[in-house]
């Protein structure tokens, strides 16, 4: 785990990211962020997501400019994306106000 | 400085009642024509009624007095409790819970439109009494005429607000704003400023709360439907688009609840309406204290409420009692002054009858926590897109009521688990042959010293070579290891296991059965678990029915003595010279039935030789009986238990120590542990004989 | 531990007020904060498959107290109760929680005073006996004594 962290590959979501997994995708970003100076968060992965990721996405994004470190989630996956707006962050611009988008291909 | 402990004692005790009414509404919905439902129903309603007037929730009184009104005429036989009916009564019930618990946020526009509906149904009964309602109902009408002119034209504003908790009950807030957004064009704006960053995180509880702006030409309770189940976790404000625009308009809402409370209890007296409305809620008081001589005589045989923890004093107390009067009773028996003995009899059977008021003070029955449970599998159905029945039965079964608090957890984790991953989705049940329903069955009986609580369900079973493949992942067994399939579910409970990142989205069970696990062990219980692929799983919990003092029998085994939890105890029989011969076979034959014994000497180390004439004790949990062998019995004991300290906690035969008449410690044998042993030996035994 | 640490250090002339006992042909030194009461031997119950350094329990005042005996703790031969056999009733901390537990002392000797600055560097040749066992050595009336460290020992 901890070489995997040190490397410049972004934290990887995982599949779950429900509550049922919450705690451990957590712990994971929030061991990440205080290991590194900037966050690239890949949720190419994600197929289960809910309020609770969310959540999670937004803390990261506060935390992050709270510290002065860069933030930014690339490549949300299809359902990632979907639950986002039905959360109530319409747009790209409404997500983007918490935290920088990337799109890889 | 005593009045919040009041509105505290009224808080507590509308929650209960508000739980019976849930349940007898939501049994009504099954068997309409049960009297004793619809009084339960109304008893509750009536003391809601009178307890809120007296306590100063005025608007409490008054939209109850109103819910009951329209429920006598279900209680009298002359409308029947349809299941329109019994929704929008659910609704009311909700509507009562806001009201008490957050006055300020709930909203007296939602009263109306539930009162309105509620008398719906009760209006077209009785025509001629029809013409009474309408007055006391005319300024609600107004209010809500006013806003659904405003709704039909426009829309509604929403605010939404979630208790933090409400994520882990299996609520998804998305899931709301998706049915909203089917009502019509639909802008929900998440507000996000109560995210704490990163380390004051808690990731499972809800911090979001929305602005939704609805443009819809539906009802009012068209929105409250959708929110029905989840108005007591939050905060929700419905405001009609057209109203919130006009800024006048605004002092709508607050004025509305006062004009609610003063009108409320004309509907028995329609005459004075008019005469109530003018002046605003400080002149209702008159009329809710007339409530309360009414609830003097509803009360005469209703509980007095005792803070938990005197409860527990008390128990200590008696506890302390049982042990000096067992010293007592020891010392007088020696004592050649027949006066004492009779005053050491005397004391020793008060001192019982103490002890067993005490408990059964303290036992309640585990229906108060079933009932909860109906409304999660309700939602959690919903959610999931699984129609799932939930059976219960055993509601009756008392248990102490520190375990009730503790099992409410647990169970709340089974039930979850057993609708997320034990029932299949729909299309793969009718695909299996089986009912498009799923049902779990929840059900409590008592057995012997213990209280059996089991969740079962009709969905898939276990996944067992999934979970192989889980614990041969994370080291726990070496792959190819040969092991039965009960020892592999058994990892089901490994602390990290089920929450591993992977295994909820495959079928894999158990959020946090390590939890379950746990808490059931620090009550002295124990969790079986047994399934059957495609056809469900159950797990069942095996609980102590009290934590404090039980009925033991005081055995000898060597020079030590013990004590067995008497309700586990079936018979005492003689070891015959016969059954002595055969103890290769470590089975007795009990009027034709063969069952196993231990040689408690053996388990207990005991080095000293045995008596001639060995007694074996049957006792028995559930349905496996088996003989423990000691050397003599000694009598009925009052045992208190104590726990062993954390010095102890790796032994697993006695479930706690008690104090004897003498002063010195005696071990409980674990009646339950005793039991797997011998199965275990058996077991062996029966290999060994097959190779 | 954390204790040699702490005492080596900074608090080098500290005076700990203790109860002196003796295991064997050693002398214990108690820190008397944690010493609850001091009782008579009373029956003891046997405890089937505890572990061997607390194989009982006894009651103390109504309470099921664990009854520890150090001397397995530290590879002494064990010897029957004589008349200045005494149970030390002591509590310490177990998981965070403070547990009572009862400790079998050949003799109790009394409540005195001992100084760190007298704590001995190498415990004494031919001992084999855990170094985490023992907070430190020092000397008492030129004796040397044992400052055990109790919650290693009874974890």
């Amino acid at each position: 785990m901890s070489e995997y962290l040190k490397s410049k590959e972004a934290v990887k979501l995982p599949a779950d990211c429900s509550i049922s997994a919450i705690r451990e995708v957590y712990e994971m970003i929030r061991t990440a962020l205080a290991q590194r100076g900037e966050l690239e968060i890949d949720g190419s992965c994600v197929d289960r997501a809910d309020v609770t990721s969310i959540q999670l996405l937004i803390s990261t994004a506060k935390t992050g400019r709270e510290r002065g470190q860069a933030v930014a989630l690339m490549a949300p996956s299809q359902v990632l994306r979907s639950v986002i707006r039905r959360a109530g962050f319409p747009g790209d611009a409404e997500a983007g106000h918490h935290f920088t988008t990337k799109d890889v291909g | 400085m005593s009045k919040p402990d009041w509105t505290q004692a009224f808080r507590l005790e509308a929650t209960e009642l508000l739980e019976t009414l849930e349940g007898a509404l939501l049994d009504l919905c099954e068997r309409p024509d049960d009297r004793d439902l619809v009084d339960s129903a109304f008893r509750a309603l009536h003391t809601i009624k009178g307890s809120g007037a007296m306590f100063g929730f005025e608007r409490v009184a008054a939209f109850t007095h109103e819910f009951e009104t329209a429920f006598d005429k279900v209680r009298k036989g002359e409308i029947s409790p349809t299941r329109e009916l019994i929704t929008v009564a659910l609704s009311a019930k909700d509507y009562i819970r806001s009201l008490i618990e957050s006055p300020d946020g709930t909203d007296a526009i939602i009263g109306d439109a539930i009162l309105d509906d509620l008398r719906k149904f009760v209006a077209p009964a009785e025509p001629h009494e029809a013409s009474a309602v309408p007055p006391p109902s005319a300024p609600p009408v107004a209010a809500a005429a006013a806003a659904e002119s405003g709704a039909a034209a426009v829309g509604w504003r929403l605010h939404l607000e979630f208790e933090s908790h409400i994520l882990r009950n299996g609520s998804n807030p998305l899931n709301f704003l998706d049915d909203l957004s089917k009502l019509g064009p639909c802008f929900a704006v998440a507000l996000t400023d109560e995210i704490p960053l990163l380390d004051a995180l808690d990731p499972e509880e809800c911090y979001l709360k929305w602005d939704v702006t609805l443009h819809s030409d539906c009802s009012r309770e068209v929105i409250d439907d959708i929110f029905m189940f989840v108005i007591d976790e939050m905060v929700l404000s419905v405001t009609p688009l057209a109203q919130s625009e006009l800024p006048a308009a605004d002092q709508h809402p607050t004025t509305a609840p006062d004009v609610n409370v003063s009108t409320a209890p004309a509907a028995t007296a329609p005459s004075r309406s008019p005469a109530s409305h003018s002046p605003p809620s400080i002149s209702s008081p008159s009329e809710p204290r007339r409530d309360e001589q009414k609830r003097g005589d509803d009360r005469a045989t209703a509980t007095v409420r005792v803070q938990a923890r005197r409860l527990d004093e008390m128990m200590d107390r008696v506890g302390e009692l049982v042990i000096a009067q067992a010293r007592l009773s020891q010392l007088a028996a020696t004592s050649s002054d027949p006066s004492v003995k009779l005053i050491a009899e005397e004391i020793e059977r008060l001192a019982g009858s103490l002890r067993d008021t005490t408990m059964g003070a303290r036992m309640v029955p585990i229906g108060s926590v079933f009932g909860r449970f109906r409304r999660l599998v309700h939602d959690l159905s919903l959610e999931l897109s699984k129609p799932v029945d939930l059976v219960t039965s055993g509601e009756d079964t008392e248990l102490d009521k520190t375990m009730i608090e503790c099992l409410a957890d647990p169970l709340v984790h089974l039930i979850r688990n057993a609708i997320d991953h034990g029932i299949e989705a729909t299309a793969a049940r009718v695909a299996a042959g089986k009912t498009e329903k799923g049902r779990i069955e929840l059900h409590a009986v008592h057995s012997g010293a213990q209280v059996l609580v089991t969740v079962r369900d009709n969905g898939a079973g276990l996944n067992t070579a999934r979970i192989r493949a889980k614990a041969e992942e994370q080291g726990l067994i070496a792959p190819g290891a040969e092991l039965p399939d009960a020892d592999i579910h058994q990892f089901m409970f490994h602390p990290g296991f089920s929450t591993a990142q992977t295994i909820s989205a495959l079928s894999g069970r158990g959020v946090g059965m390590d939890v379950v696990k746990r808490t059931i062990e620090t009550m002295r219980g124990s969790i079986d678990l047994s399934t059957r692929p495609g056809e469900g799983t159950t797990v069942t919990l095996r609980l102590p029915l009290t934590l404090a003092i039980i009925e033991g029998l005081l055995i000898r085994v060597g020079e030590a003595r013990y004590i067995i939890p008497l309700s586990a105890v079936e018979e005492c029989v003689e070891l015959t010279a016969e059954d002595q011969r055969a103890r290769g076979r470590h089975f007795l034959n009990i009027r034709g039935d063969l069952v196993p014994y231990l040689m408690l000497r053996d388990i207990l180390q005991s080095t000293v030789s045995p008596d001639t004439y060995q007694k074996t004790i049957i006792v028995s949990t559930g349905e496996t009986r088996v003989g423990l062998v000691a050397d003599q019995i000694i009598g009925n004991h009052q045992t208190v238990i104590k726990s062993l300290s954390k010095l102890h906690s790796d032994v697993t035969i006695f479930s706690g120590a008690t104090i004897l008449g003498d002063g010195t410690a005696a071990l409980i044998l674990d009646v339950a542990q005793l039991v797997g042993l011998a199965q275990a030996h058996a077991d062996k035994h029966h290999l060994n004989e097959a190779a | 531990m954390t204790g040699q640490a702490e005492h080596a250090s900074a608090d080098h002339a500290r005076i700990l007020q203790v109860v002196m006992i003796g295991l064997g042909d050693e002398k214990f030194a108690l820190d008397a904060a944690i010493v609850r009461e001091i009782i008579d031997p009373v029956p003891v119950t046997k405890v089937a498959g505890a572990k061997p350094f607390v194989p009982s329990i006894i009651n103390v005042r109504g309470n099921i107290v664990p009854l520890a005996d150090l001397r397995l703790r530290f590879g002494m031969p064990l010897t029957d109760a004589s008349a200045d056999t005494r149970i030390v009733v002591i509590e310490i901390p177990i998981d965070d929680e403070p547990v009572l537990v009862g400790l079998i002392a050949d003799k109790v000797y009394e409540v005195t005073e001992i100084s760190h600055a007298d704590t001995q560097q190498t415990p004494r040749v031919g001992v084999n006996w855990k170094p985490e066992f023992i907070r430190f050595i020092t000397k008492w009336r030129d004796e040397f004594v044992i400052v055990p460290n109790m919650e290693r020992i009874l974890h």
